[in-house]
């Protein structure tokens, strides 16, 4: 038995050392965040880059510990409904705000939008002279999931207002979410995609976009999560992606400002007439 | 926070993460694979299935009912509430008790092959030199199935360290808590950072790549010097 002792010893020593280390470590890298209690802000994996770069000029941002967690807007939203630690949701559409209203999982009155997508037709492998391209293309086509992800719904209702959905129909390669669709332009895999203009413009490629006018509105969303202990400072973040100078911002970006929109809509008249 | 601290911070959460489920692992699967060897029962079929289960079951699949069990409104989720006072769902201890189911069949089923090869009589020599069933385990069971100890650790600590689709739906990617590597990967690509991403899947690769390397030259080490006590 003794000897069962030592060997154990031998064994559980360099583990424990191992342990210590980690604790230590993990303990260290805490010491920051831990000074203030984190203000935790679900974001649309398509807002993630955008969001960085407004709160990069938040008034008080030192004395506030942001921390970002991008995923999918389904993702974020089914774990919300699960009881998720979150205090700001920024959707990447009206649905899942919507949803989660209803739910009773929101302050009340914090619902808002907050910026309109525009999606855009690009191709990685050349440069496109305008959306007539696609008038004799028989190739494959990217887009977003119509029936799960906004940017794709968009498109489906573009290409069927320019005539083009039953030409493309059996050719298209839909992605699980925008982002993706992306990523299969970019890597050339599809030679033409349908992708979110604000996709484009953070990464200065250039596109056709898209004129508002041929989709319903693809109208990003914010909320403020019931359970948050930080309410205020959760309204605080809201009111400050919501000010004039970010809105102006967020043109640059490829989004639409929110307050762009009743033009769209008197445009969408407009056209409605016309057909 | 800089890219790189966040990284950092997610690389210790990752090798936490691997390493209290690999110990938990050890600990549960050892029995398991065990009885399994052992016993002889034709519902054994049935429960070597569901220990393979997580190899078949796409992970967002097992993420998604974890999700569901660990939420503040279901059952083991109160339980575990009222055990310890905080909620389960989007903590280190879900994305440890996930990475336990996922990463099952990778230890036990190596053991339970290393035990089912293992012949009775060293066993039975041992009983009738007085040693009890402890100490017949680790002066006579553990130095015999050595290599296959090893191999199962290294399996179940690199499986959980790539484990991506359990731990994005029960963790919420919360930073130093349940936000691991692979997730940090997916973040950095999302965010169009692909020279953070590129760096973080380059050390990834290498560090995988040599721990699992410095693993099997242990095993052989271990394997040739068990042939050469047979040898004398």
């Amino acid at each position: 038995m003794p000897k069962l002792i030592q060997k154990l010893r031998q064994k559980l020593l360099p583990l424990c050392i191992i342990w210590l280390a980690l604790q230590a470590s993990h303990a260290c890298a805490l010491d920051k965040p831990k000074q203030t209690k984190p203000l935790r802000i679900a974001v649309a994996a398509n807002f993630a880059p955008a969001l960085k770069i407004l709160l990069a000029n938040l008034p008080n941002k030192d004395a506030i510990n942001v921390q970002m967690i991008s995923a999918a807007t389904g993702t974020l939203y089914l774990q919300i409904k699960h009881g998720a630690p979150f205090d700001l949701f920024l959707s990447a559409d009206s649905m899942r705000p919507e949803l989660l209203e209803q739910e009773k999982l929101i302050i009340a009155d914090s619902r808002k939008t907050y910026a309109y997508g525009q999606i855009a037709l690009w191709s990685a492998t050349r440069a496109l002279s305008g959306l007539s391209e696609l008038n004799h293309y028989s190739g494959k086509l990217a887009i977003a999931n119509p029936d799960t992800a906004p940017y794709g719904k968009a498109a489906q209702q573009a290409l069927t207002k320019l005539s083009l959905w039953p030409q493309v129909q059996n050719n298209l390669i839909t992605g699980m979410n925008i982002n993706q669709t992306f990523q299969q332009v970019r890597s050339q895999a599809v030679p033409f995609g349908i992708v979110a203009y604000s996709q484009l413009a953070m990464n200065k490629y250039q596109g056709i976009i898209i004129p508002p006018e041929y989709y319903q509105p693809i109208s990003q969303q914010l909320v403020i999560i019931k359970s948050s202990q930080q309410v205020k400072l959760a309204q605080q973040i809201s009111d400050f992606i919501l000010q004039e100078d970010n809105q102006e911002k967020l043109v640059q970006l490829g989004y639409l400002p929110i307050k762009s929109i009743p033009l769209i809509e008197k445009n969408n008249q407009v056209n409605t007439q016309y057909d | 926070m800089t890219d790189i601290s966040a990284d950092l911070l997610a690389l210790i959460t990752t090798l936490k993460m691997a390493a209290v489920t690999t110990v938990i692992l050890l600990i549960i699967g050892t029995p398991m694979a065990w009885y399994l060897a052992k016993w002889q029962s034709r519902f054994k079929v049935f429960f070597e299935a569901v220990v393979a289960l997580p190899l078949v079951l796409p992970p967002t699949v097992l993420g998604f009912y974890l999700l569901l069990a660990f939420s503040p409104t279901s059952l083991p989720g109160q339980l575990w509430q009222s055990a310890t006072g905080s909620q389960l769902a989007f903590s280190f201890s879900a994305i440890v008790i996930g990475s336990v189911l996922y990463s099952l069949p990778f230890v036990v089923q190596p053991l339970q092959k290393a035990f089912e090869q293992l012949g009775d009589h060293h066993l039975e020599a041992a009983a009738m030199l007085g040693a009890g069933p402890i100490d017949r385990f680790f002066s006579v069971v553990l130095p015999l199935t050595k290599a296959s100890f090893i191999t199962a650790t290294a399996l179940g600590f690199a499986h959980t360290v790539g484990e991506f689709g359990v731990v994005l739906m029960i963790g919420g990617n919360i930073p130093g808590e349940t936000r691991v590597l692979s997730i940090a990967l997916f973040d950095h690509v999302e965010a169009f950072n692909y020279a953070n991403a590129h760096l973080l899947s380059a050390g990834l690769l290498i560090a995988s790549l040599i721990l699992l390397s410095l693993v099997y030259l242990l095993g052989n080490n271990f394997n040739k010097k068990q042939q050469g006590t047979v040898k004398l």
